[in-house]
């Protein structure tokens, strides 16, 4: 037992029958161990950016509230927060979504990607946090007479309106929102546990028939992850911004947006560690070009979906649903257009190109410009929205400093806190029965 | 006169005794790795005008036979490209120029109902084009091919592999390439005439 020596995992196979592919010298240790001392300065300083950021963006809002109506300042860097903790909930979601539509699908290509997305699911616990705590602080703010409330259904200026009264307020009764919120987080951290523990198990013990209880647990998994996420999406992003606005596309347009970063972001993460000499031979250009393929699939998903949605409601033009692309075409049409042009029109032609495709140059730009986009996205969706009835809301560029600082803050300590958890557990599970296929992976188009 | 009696190049080309144009010959395997490793060979022997037939695809023969990758990409982008300045152009010309209509009072020229027309035709010339320039690069189609009257190349369709070299290929040496396509673990080699 060569093998035993190098790989832990082997030797604890237990009554099981080692696979074959343990020997495979791009499986070594080495290779398939992010040690701490590699990444502790970057993580800790990406943590420490992370809260300082965070910290700034709060104290900064702070100072410019002298100026401002009382809850504008609060409402502009509760807005910030929300979009940076929107933006990485995305990855988190999309990871634990295409770790799930593999594992019911049968796929072998991406196993040796699989625990990186595992890991990028599993950290859906801290944007998960991040709306809890989001959700407490409107709780707060409407207890105090609604000053600083970001939620449109919360608004007391709106909350008094007989439309709201009569239609809606079933659904947004506070304690069914919390009930709600609460299932969310119960059933994301659930899903993405179970997958963890799975591979996880099947790591220890190298029962080969885990992956087979991965996809039966994928296939339930699929439909509640998808209604969960629905539903969020109504609840956090399109109630919040504006409660009378209708959209049935809107769990799958924040679903999209989700998978539309999770491609980019997996790409940069595994170029980082490659770059750090791990997963050599597991991580190849083939593996790549099939992340750049996921990245431009869902550049024209995104599209496709998001321009049905707002063409549907441009064509039938009732009041409920129009107010909220108005208000975004008419007083934000500068964001509107960079929308349309820098998450669509911009990479499609290029992520079209073999050549970007395959270079980690080509495809590394793309990524960055994609995961930039897609915080433009959030953004567009809940900026426009915050402070709408105040009488002096903070306008745009005023106080850009505090979003950029509480957007990056919060992309920041994600980045480091799984960087840091990307230490903890092999980079590979190395009993994967589906190993073959991934280390054999292969383009051939 | 070699095994399969082609005589040397004539001014004709290469003729059988029975003044029959040689089409090739057509060497055959059994399994699809003899076809892979002796289609190496032949791309290593600088061979322009051969093909590689098998019942199904072969992953790497591409590679295996150093074949170029393909235009029909750009030829499609064409396609694509045409489709939609054409479809914005006419759609523009129609609703905002030639005869503007108030349409639930939005705007005349509005972009939004291009969008449709305008994927469906950008998607409706790339099918065409895509179509037509896999037919025109593959030089089909046409009436007929010499190996069509061969009863044993038929399967390769069901259950062999052949590797075919043209007389026409510069290289081509007759009897040579014969002895060369047995050497390569041919278990059949037979002339293909014209």
């Amino acid at each position: 037992m060569s093998h035993a020596a190098t790989n832990p995992a082997s030797a604890r196979a237990g009554t099981h029958e080692s696979p074959a592919h343990l020997n495979h010298p791009a499986l070594k240790a080495e290779n398939i161990t992010l040690e701490p001392q590699r990444v502790g300065t970057l993580w800790k300083a990406l943590v420490g950016a992370g809260v300082v950021g965070i910290a700034a963006a709060l104290a900064g809002s702070m100072a410019i509230a002298g100026g401002l109506d009382a809850g504008a300042a609060t409402i502009h860097v509760k807005g910030a927060l929300l979009i940076g903790v929107l933006s990485v909930m995305g990855f988190s979601l999309g990871s634990l979504f295409f770790l799930m539509i593999n594992a019911i699908g049968g796929a072998g290509w991406h196993v040796t990607m699989k625990r990186v997305l595992e890991q990028a699911a599993l950290l859906i616990w801290l944007p998960a946090a991040g709306v809890v705590l989001f959700a407490l602080s409107e709780a707060l703010a409407a207890s105090n007479d609604g000053v600083g409330v970001v939620s449109s259904w919360l608004n007391p200026a709106i909350t008094g309106e007989e439309y709201f009264i009569t239609k809606k307020y079933p659904y947004f009764e506070p304690a069914f929102v919390a009930a709600r919120l609460a299932l969310y987080v119960v059933v994301w951290v659930g899903l993405a546990r179970l997958m963890w523990s799975i591979s996880r198990k099947q790591e220890r013990t190298g029962d080969r028939w885990l992956t087979n209880k991965a996809a039966f647990h994928s296939a339930w998994g699929l439909v509640l992850l998808a209604l969960v996420t629905a539903f969020f999406a109504f609840d956090w992003l399109k109630a919040l911004t504006d409660y009378k606005f209708f959209s049935t596309m809107w769990g799958v347009y924040f679903f999209a947006g989700g998978l539309f970063v999770t491609f980019p972001a997996m790409a940069l993460l595994l170029t980082f560690l490659r770059s750090k000499g791990k997963l050599q031979g597991l991580i190849t250009t083939e593996h790549h070009h099939d992340l750049s393929k996921y990245m431009f699939g869902f550049i024209v998903f995104w599209a496709y979906i998001a321009y049905s949605q707002y063409f549907l409601i441009w064509y039938s033009q009732i009041p409920e649903e129009t107010t909220w692309f108005m208000h975004r075409k008419e007083v934000w049409p500068n964001l509107s257009a960079f929308l349309i042009i820098g998450h669509f029109l911009i990479p499609f032609p290029f992520m079209l190109l073999r050549a970007v495709r395959r270079t980690a140059l080509g495809f590394g730009l793309f990524a960055c410009w994609l995961i930039f986009m897609h915080v433009v996205d959030i953004y567009w969706i809940i900026r426009p929205s915050l402070g709408i009835t105040l009488e002096n809301p903070v306008g745009f560029g005023q106080g850009l400093w505090i979003e950029i600082a509480g957007i990056g803050g919060v992309i920041a300590l994600y980045a480091g806190l799984l960087l840091w958890r990307l230490t903890k557990a092999p980079l590979v599970n190395v009993m994967e029965p589906r190993m073959p296929e991934a280390l054999a992976h292969k383009n051939y188009v | 006169m070699g095994i399969l009696g082609i005589p040397s190049k004539t001014d004709f080309g290469f003729r059988t005794k029975d003044g029959a144009v040689v089409h090739g010959v057509m060497a055959q395997f059994h399994t699809a790795a003899n076809v892979y490793h002796a289609a190496e060979k032949v791309r290593d022997a600088g061979f322009a005008k051969w093909d590689v037939f098998s019942p199904f695809p072969i992953h790497g023969i591409d590679e295996a036979m150093g074949m170029k990758r393909t235009i029909l990409p750009w030829i499609v982008a064409g396609g694509a490209a045409t489709g939609v300045t054409i479809a914005v152009l006419m759609q523009w010309w129609m609703s905002g120029v030639d005869y503007p209509l108030v349409v639930q009072g939005k705007p005349y020229a509005a972009w939004e109902p291009f969008v449709p027309i305008t994927f469906e035709l950008g998607v409706l010339l790339s099918a065409f084009s895509a179509l037509i320039g896999m037919l025109a690069l593959n030089g089909l189609p046409r009436w007929h091919h010499p190996l069509m009257k061969n009863e044993r190349f038929l399967r390769t369709s069901d259950d062999t592999f052949m590797i075919v070299i043209e007389a026409g290929d510069p290289k081509f040496q007759g009897e040579e390439t014969v002895a060369m396509l047995q050497s390569l673990g041919a278990t059949h080699v037979e002339l293909v005439e014209e």
